[in-house]
């Protein structure tokens, strides 16, 4: 078998070889060809980026709602569970004290409540017959 | 002219169609052998040659003139070629290498192929390579590519490119002594 010597051998030809006139076929093609890529490139490239812009503006609005949502959700939720926590935490509240957060308003409105408390119970008793009995019991 | 003056009047729209033709035939033919080399077809190697001016002219706003327009060139042309097999691979549900395998089968039916035998036996033992050192075989043997151009091309040391190419050179020896 005969030893084949790459280096030292005659070198082996790769043995492509081309069409008549290809390359100069070949530099017209390419002369057409970028003269309409050109043009073509630049209006798909600035509508595409247009495009990009507006779908990627579209896309933040739309991931911020349920975002916002949830905030939202979260802050009501904070609020409700302070109250029910404040409440709980101060159902030992005496009458005194409650008494004492009292201002001259709420007091002025319960002295209207209890006119009419007192004006209504005037009524019964002037109506009721047993008056006398509930008075010596 | 100079590869900077080239650049400056391929930006400018007054001198961009002179200077795309020096462009052009520059380096139509050898961006063509070495994706050639990769593709194997004629027809494939066409379109990843299109594929790969239009990348060149797309982006030379962006060509920051660190390495030299040939290896920044070459570098397209090698991502060019190697993407084209691997999405022709994924269409067919096959493998990349087994595209390049059938591309070899057809070479003999190939108008554009002259070779014999010993071409195809070559290419077959190529193919045994890993993918990286294929193209270092390719480019120093088929393209005599410096190893210097080569190593700024693919982003290996020269050192590391000189021993891949021995390494390839005695695996190819072997298959086809054997076969």
């Amino acid at each position: 078998m005969k030893k084949i010597d790459l280096q030292h051998n005659p070198k082996i030809a790769s043995g492509f070889k081309t069409p008549d006139g290809y390359f100069e076929d070949f530099a017209e093609k390419m002369r057409t060809q970028l003269s309409q890529n050109d043009t073509k490139v630049v209006s798909i490239n600035s509508n595409r980026k247009n495009w990009l812009y507006a779908a990627a503006a579209i896309f933040v609005i739309a991931m911020s709602i349920p975002v916002y949502n949830a905030l939202k959700t979260q802050t009501l939720n904070l609020d409700q569970l302070t109250l029910e926590n404040y409440i709980t935490n101060n159902a030992h509240i005496s009458e005194r004290e409650f008494a004492e957060l009292l201002d001259e308003e709420d007091i002025q409105k319960i002295k209207i409540n209890s006119s009419i408390e007192d004006k209504a119970i005037e009524d019964l008793l002037s109506t009721n017959a047993n008056l006398e009995e509930y008075l010596i019991n | 002219m100079e590869e900077k003056e080239l650049i400056q009047k391929l930006l400018n729209p007054k001198t961009q169609d002179e200077a795309f033709q020096r462009l052009l035939s520059d380096y139509s033919r050898p961006l063509y052998r070495h994706i050639r080399n990769i593709v194997i077809d004629h027809d494939d190697t066409d379109d990843v040659l299109q594929n790969t001016f239009i990348k060149v002219f797309q982006h030379l706003k962006n060509f920051k003139g660190e390495s030299k327009l040939f290896s920044w060139m070459y570098r397209i042309a090698t991502n060019e070629a190697i993407t084209f097999i691997n999405q022709k691979a994924r269409r067919g549900k096959t493998s990349s290498e087994a595209i390049q395998t059938k591309a070899i089968d057809n070479l003999k039916a190939d108008h554009y192929f002259d070779g014999n035998e010993i071409q195809i036996k070559l290419q077959k033992a190529i193919l045994i390579l890993p993918e990286k050192q294929q193209l270092v075989f390719k480019m120093r043997y088929f393209e005599e590519i410096k190893y210097e151009e080569m190593s700024k091309i693919l982003g290996t040391s020269v050192g590391a490119l000189k021993a891949s190419y021995h390494h390839a050179v005695k695996k190819i020896e072997n298959f086809m002594t054997r076969s």
